[in-house]
């Protein structure tokens, strides 16, 4: 350390606070997300109606002409727009295979003693498509769902996951001393990855049970559905929290001691 | 059919339920570091006068630890005449034993305890040697813990408070930068401690006394027979059994030490079951009990019952999980249309991870850091790793509850001299 004497004695980590206000938070809050999350209830037929033209342009070369329509049907207060899609069941031999490859992972993959945390992920991942596969080997005509179905599900969650991102980042950015510039375009880059990422894996989804075949219906719904969402939902928090990290290690004014 | 349909739907819905509690409880915690007041410690009570101190080290195989923390608490700042020092070496088979004895023969207060008979494992070895100790506060550190200088002081003066039975410290990991799961552990550890426990110590709830970097008044425990060696958390335990009798536990979030955290899945995964097998036994005998209790205020109660629960919960969400399965291959997809999402925030969020991320990333700013807060998403791996090795604890915390099987204490496996 240098004979210079320290100008500032800085506020130890164990006890500091941040210079903001409950009231502000809440009125943040009140002003911003949830008018924002509002707004998905009056957007949601175009933002779905769009969503679809844009499936159906990227699908249409992997089918027959009539193949792809786009429908509405009543969610809520509006409309939402889905895709109807043939659906391609799995033969007995497909599905036998795809249980064989599991069981044989799910009896390999538990031996495995390094990143279990990985592996723990594929023995999930295994397990669901596991007890796809035997469904559709006993039960191969009771499975309960189309392609459609499906199609209709993810179009409804998704719009849930659109209302709510905004929710849950308000939640968790505004109460930060970033300005409220950098918190709302933090939103705004959430919430377009958001239509991005859902538009891309819509059109990734329905390729697969359609081309692939209903068996990985479970699989897509329970391990790379709303679940994935919040892998990009945290990381463009962690970002936006590095960034006001940063930056308040230069900027004392936006500590407090105790009170 | 129809009433099994109904039974899952409803336990679906009861899964929503705790998720939902338990994330507001998370969000509150955030909320509350960020804008309350800030209760501190004792540490800047400046006292001439401390009382005799026992410093507990229990040692199973530590030959790899052994000497830094001995040489640590050989420096640390506390009157020589008011201090002692016990390793306990429980039953090594290394050079554990030598290396103590090294000590003991330069530094007459320390006082080794060489066990080679009896009951094995930290709660029996605590036990001995409280029954040998001179101190009126025990402090307790595991063997691969490095307290600083000045750390005793900061958790013996806080007994001076009557009404204080116990004082947990707060854990840092050293070694964090050795791989992905000692850096995920250190963001999970400061989001316990740096949010968690120091908002439930803000809003008078029930912090927890964590079995290292912490101490206890040493006629408490007398008064209440010692450790249970049945139990494998036995700190939890000693929170309950203080705070159900009218004793408090105090969080000093100042008295940092570090600590060595599991470098190898396959350990953390033993940990991890072994904590919650211990929880979760801890949860099934003091739940009425802490529901009872006359001492303790309404919000008390309630955190320390939702406390009790945090590692009952997972097993709880796995089973909410194949609930989910059998309603969509049942035909009942579209149930999930609109609350299948919010189970997943609540799980990923508190449950998968101990901490949500709001409350880890609100930690790590609190603490000045920067580039681990871009970890957070990684979180999401330990999701369902800690499901599953807590609902394996979980099991055994049930199995060992029936059958009063007998426990087996399992040592964490230390890494420090793999990287010099």
């Amino acid at each position: 350390m240098s004979n210079e004497t320290k100008s500032i004695i800085l506020y130890h980590r164990s006890y500091r606070k941040i210079t903001r206000s409950l009231r502000v938070f809440l009125l943040q809050f009140l002003v911003i997300a949830l008018p924002f999350s509002l707004s998905m209830v009056f957007c949601y037929p175009q933002i779905t109606h769009t969503v679809c033209i844009f499936a159906q342009a990227v699908l249409v070369p992997f089918f027959s002409p009539d193949a792809l329509r786009v429908i509405k049907l009543p969610y809520v207060v509006g409309n939402v727009f889905l895709i109807d899609l043939p659906s391609k069941y799995p033969s007995i031999f497909f599905s036998l295979v795809n249980s064989l490859v599991c069981l044989f992972l799910l009896v390999l993959l538990p031996v495995i003693r390094s990143a279990k945390h990985v592996f723990i992920f594929l023995i999930a991942v295994c397990f669901i498509n596991l007890i796809s596969s035997l469904y559709f080997i006993f039960f191969p005509y009771h499975f309960p769902y189309e392609a459609v179905d499906y199609s209709e599900l993810y179009i409804k969650q998704q719009v849930s996951i659109w209302f709510f991102v905004p929710i849950i980042m308000g939640l968790s950015i505004l109460p930060l001393p970033s300005t409220l510039t950098s918190k709302m375009i933090t939103m705004l880059v959430t919430f377009f990855y958001s239509l991005i990422f859902g538009t891309v894996r819509y059109v990734v989804f329905l390729f697969i049970l359609a081309n692939a075949s209903l068996l990985y219906m479970a699989v897509l719904f329970f391990v790379l559905g709303p679940l994935v969402d919040f892998i990009y939902i945290v990381g463009i928090y962690s970002v936006h929290v590095t960034m006001l990290s940063k930056k308040m290690r230069s900027d004392f004014t936006s500590w407090n001691w105790l009170y | 059919m129809e009433l099994v349909i109904l039974t899952l739907k409803g336990y679906l819905l009861f899964t929503i339920g705790i998720i939902v509690i338990f994330s507001v409880r998370h969000y509150i915690f955030t909320l509350n570091r960020i804008f309350g007041e800030q209760r501190i410690s004792y540490q800047d009570i400046i006292d001439s006068d401390l009382k005799t101190i026992s410093v507990l080290i229990p040692m199973h195989n530590e030959e790899k630890v052994a000497s830094n923390i001995l040489e640590l608490l050989v420096h640390a700042d506390y009157d020589k005449d008011k201090i002692e020092i016990i390793p306990i070496n429980d039953f090594s088979k290394d050079k554990t034993r030598e290396i103590i004895d090294t000590y003991a023969a330069q530094y007459p207060y320390i006082k080794p305890l060489h066990r080679y008979t009896g009951e094995r494992g930290k709660p029996a070895a605590l036990n001995e040697a409280i029954k040998k100790a001179f101190g009126e506060v025990i402090i307790v550190f595991d063997a691969d813990y490095l307290p600083p200088k000045g750390i005793l002081k900061n958790i013996a003066v806080c007994f001076n408070d009557p009404e204080v039975g116990a004082v947990m410290g707060r854990v840092i990991p050293i070694n964090t930068r050795r791989n992905i799961l000692t850096r995920l552990l250190d963001l999970e550890r400061t989001g316990g401690y740096q949010v968690d426990q120091q908002a439930r110590y803000n809003l008078r709830l029930m912090p927890q006394y964590g079995g290292t970097v912490g101490g206890f008044r040493r006629k408490k425990i007398d008064d209440l027979g010692g450790f249970n060696t049945k139990v494998l958390a036995e700190d939890t335990e000693l929170t309950y059994r203080l705070t159900i009798n009218g004793l408090k536990v105090l969080y000093a979030n100042r008295a940092e030490c570090y600590e060595e955290v599991p470098e190898k899945w396959h350990v953390r995964a033993q940990q991890i079951r072994r904590w919650s097998r211990g929880h979760n036994t801890v949860m099934f005998r003091y739940f009425f009990p802490l529901l009872l209790s006359p001492y303790l205020s309404f919000r008390e109660k309630l955190d320390g019952m939702l406390l009790l629960l945090v590692y009952c919960v997972p097993i709880i969400l796995l089973m909410g999980l194949f609930d989910s399965l059998a309603l969509f291959f049942l035909g009942k997809m579209e149930l999930f249309s609109s609350v299948f999402f919010l189970i997943f925030i609540g799980a990923y969020n508190n449950f998968g991870n101990f901490a949500p991320f709001y409350q880890v990333g609100t930690a790590c700013l609190l603490d000045g850091a920067a580039q681990r807060i871009l970890l957070l998403p990684f979180l999401f791996f330990n999701f369902f790793f800690n499901m599953w090795y807590i609902a394996e604890g979980f099991l055994d915390a049930c199995i060992d509850t029936i059958t009063w099987r007998k426990t087996k204490w399992q040592k964490t496996e230390r890494f420090r001299t793999a990287h010099k």
